[in-house]
């Protein structure tokens, strides 16, 4: 069985085991996370108390002849009203000349709060801070951290989303998902609601390190509602500038949301006034 | 002139004086320009957004109660279910029609075509999942996300007491003690739940912008009752059905009476608002909370409409005067009906045969029409 369909097998069964018994999802093919599959992600926290978790996989062939493969599982919480929490635990799977070296590609721990919603005046705001762990062979040697700044704005049907974010911290930072000194996108996407899809395109530039040069790199995907409890998401991505950021770069994934019942509140019953 | 400083100020004052420092040092030359630059976007966008003169709403969603019986209904009666996504485009669209389009004679003919669209084409051929209302109704969304966010919220308990009536799994007693439960769960929200007292009627029918909607367009709001007449009178043939064939009998009726409305619109629609005591008097005897909830959801649907619609609520007064309106319906102490005067209200408002008809005890009459490609949106 090829690679890609063996690992599109993994992750599929990964999503839908790992998920709690009794346990359900929401309609959320809107929601814009990180990487799935844009790099751009919109201003939305997930839901208090929803939990998601995420599958992906992708495949990135540089302009050396390198590959990598990246398996990025995440789990994220609606903590309280407005934010969320996450981790990542990437593995990646470096291919150069033939010889593929697999390891923990570092740790992602992550929290962003929406500040409000859209409004008349002001777009959706939120902020978002990272911190990365050099944890396994290919998760650098440097504990990094970033702080984002991300908007959303609806125009009828589309949306428009812009993201910035600042790294901090120097020394040689993950395989994937690591830190770059900056980087800002923009992405649009539309809403194709009668099929419960949502179709991206993003344009983003960064600088990886201090003195690196900037790459400017653009992707297109879609987000699909493909049962009440799973989305999928697909996405391809190219440098646009030459000897420059990925020459091809591949990804999809599988998400779920679900809550756990001993974490939500009961609320106590509220009876009207002895009336009934 | 002589300033006086409270304890309260002066503790103000040094955490002013704290955050002072905190930038000073955050933005200090020796940090780099770009960093420096982040901190000050992050801070900007927190005050901006943070600030009490822009009047900001929260985006404040929570997530459904948890449990095995979640999307029954979609899977067991997908073609009633499925039409609750098409109800989901209708109340959107209308809300952003009425606002974007003050003018009375174009919002009728936007409406007209909406009605065509949505009777022709949508509720026939209905969305697999739910419409986020706020891709149909942008500016309307922006406008009121609270009352968007009361809806949905009140549309989540609606939809969570379908697939626990379409659970087989479930015995009777463990059906009713899990629609108390997930109905405690609505009101633990306490910022976006609708109160469980039955409020008055006098708050939908007898302020100054009342009742302009159902007069300006009489077929449009006889489709939102005919809705409101289906969201609650699908209850009735899920209890009332004594096994699994009896009910999806019971529910294809009840969905084929929804279609008869429909039929020389607006003569077959319902006349008054359909109240779930009259409509569905089983479910309200087992679930009063969870019934006057619907009520109020129904009637504050029906406020809002006639809020957009009124020339008399200013444009730049709809959105307080939503929100005031809102408030209403959750204060429980105010404008409220006794048990006896909620359970007789149907009757006082010209009973069943008004609101819609019965929901059990129907014969299939009238299946949705074809698609009429013509009035097909891109998508």
């Amino acid at each position: 069985m090829p690679f890609l369909w063996r690992a599109a097998l993994a992750a599929a069964v990964l999503c839908t085991a790992a998920s709690p018994r009794g346990a359900q999802a929401q309609i959320d093919y809107r929601n814009l996370d990180d990487d799935r599959p844009t790099h751009v992600e919109d201003a939305y926290p997930l839901e208090r108390y929803a939990f998601e978790l995420i599958t992906p996989y992708r495949v990135v062939r540089g302009r050396a002849g390198q590959t990598v493969h990246a398996f990025i599982p995440e789990i994220e919480y609606g903590v309280l009203r407005n934010a969320q929490i996450g981790v990542k635990l990437p593995v990646a799977g470096l291919d150069e000349g033939g010889a593929t070296t697999w390891g923990l590609s570092g740790a992602r721990l992550f929290a962003l709060y929406n500040l409000n919603t859209e409004s008349r005046i002001l777009p959706a705001l939120s902020v978002r801070s990272d911190l990365m762990l050099p944890v396994g062979s290919h998760g650098g040697d440097a504990t990094r951290g970033s702080v984002k700044v991300l908007a959303t704005r609806s125009f009828g049907r589309s949306r428009l989303h812009l993201n910035a974010e600042y790294g901090f911290g120097d020394g040689a930072t993950a395989l994937v998902e690591g830190t770059d000194r900056w980087w800002y996108g923009a992405a649009v996407d539309r809403t194709l609601f009668r099929r419960s899809t949502l179709v991206v395109a993003e344009v983003y530039a960064l600088r990886e390190a201090d003195g690196t040069p900037v790459e400017v790199n653009a992707s297109v995907g879609v987000r699909y509602q493909w049962t009440p409890t799973v989305v999928l998401d697909l996405g391809v991505a190219r440098g646009l500038r030459s000897d420059l950021g990925p020459d091809f770069e591949f990804t999809f994934g599988l998400s779920r949301a679900f809550a756990l019942p001993w974490l939500m509140p009961r609320g106590p019953r509220v009876r009207t006034q002895g009336r009934f | 002139m002589c300033i006086v400083i409270s304890s309260r100020d002066s503790r103000g004052l040094r955490a002013l004086a704290r955050r002072v420092r905190v930038l000073k040092h955050a933005l200090r030359p020796s940090v780099p320009f770009r960093a420096r630059l982040a901190i000050a976007a992050v801070l900007a966008s927190a005050a901006i957004a943070t600030s009490p003169v822009m009047a900001q709403d929260r985006r404040d969603e929570q997530f459904y109660y948890p449990g095995a019986f979640n999307w029954t209904f979609l899977r067991s009666y997908p073609e009633a279910a499925r039409l609750f996504n098409a109800f989901d485009y209708g109340h959107a669209v209308l809300y952003e029609r009425l606002y974007t389009w003050p003018d009375s004679a174009a919002a009728v003919a936007a409406l007209e075509r909406e009605y065509r669209y949505l009777t022709t084409d949508l509720l026939v051929r209905p969305p697999r999942f739910a419409v986020a209302e706020e891709v149909i109704g942008p500016t309307y969304a922006r406008l009121a996300w609270r009352a968007k966010m009361m809806f949905d919220w009140a549309h989540v308990l609606h939809r969570q007491i379908y697939d626990i009536y379409a659970d087989e799994r479930l015995g009777e007693a463990e059906q009713d003690s899990l629609i108390e439960r997930v109905t405690d769960y609505y009101l633990s929200n306490r910022g976006y739940a609708f109160t469980v007292a039955p409020k008055s009627m006098a708050l939908m029918d007898e302020q100054y912008y009342s009742q302009v909607f159902r007069r300006r367009y009489p077929k449009f709001n006889g489709l939102i009752w005919a809705y409101h007449w289906l969201q609650v009178g699908l209850y009735e043939p899920l209890i009332a059905g004594r096994t699994p064939d009896g009910r999806k009998a019971g529910v294809h009726a009840a969905v084929a009476r929804f279609w008869d409305m429909l039929r020389d619109a607006p003569a077959n629609m319902p006349r008054v608002m359909p109240m779930t005591a009259t409509v569905t008097p089983l479910f309200t005897a087992r679930h009063p909370r969870a019934a006057a909830i619907f009520d109020n959801l129904h009637m504050m649907h029906d406020i809002i409409s006639d809020i957009l619609a009124s020339d008399d609520v200013p444009r730049n007064r709809k959105r307080a005067a939503i929100y005031e309106a809102l408030a209403e319906f959750q204060n429980p102490n105010q404008h409220v009906m006794s048990r006896e005067e909620w359970l007789m209200m149907g009757d006082m408002m010209g009973g069943i045969d008004a609101m819609g008809g019965p929901a059990t005890g129907l014969l299939p009459r009238r299946q949705p029409p074809a698609a009429a490609p013509a009035h097909r949106h891109d998508d």
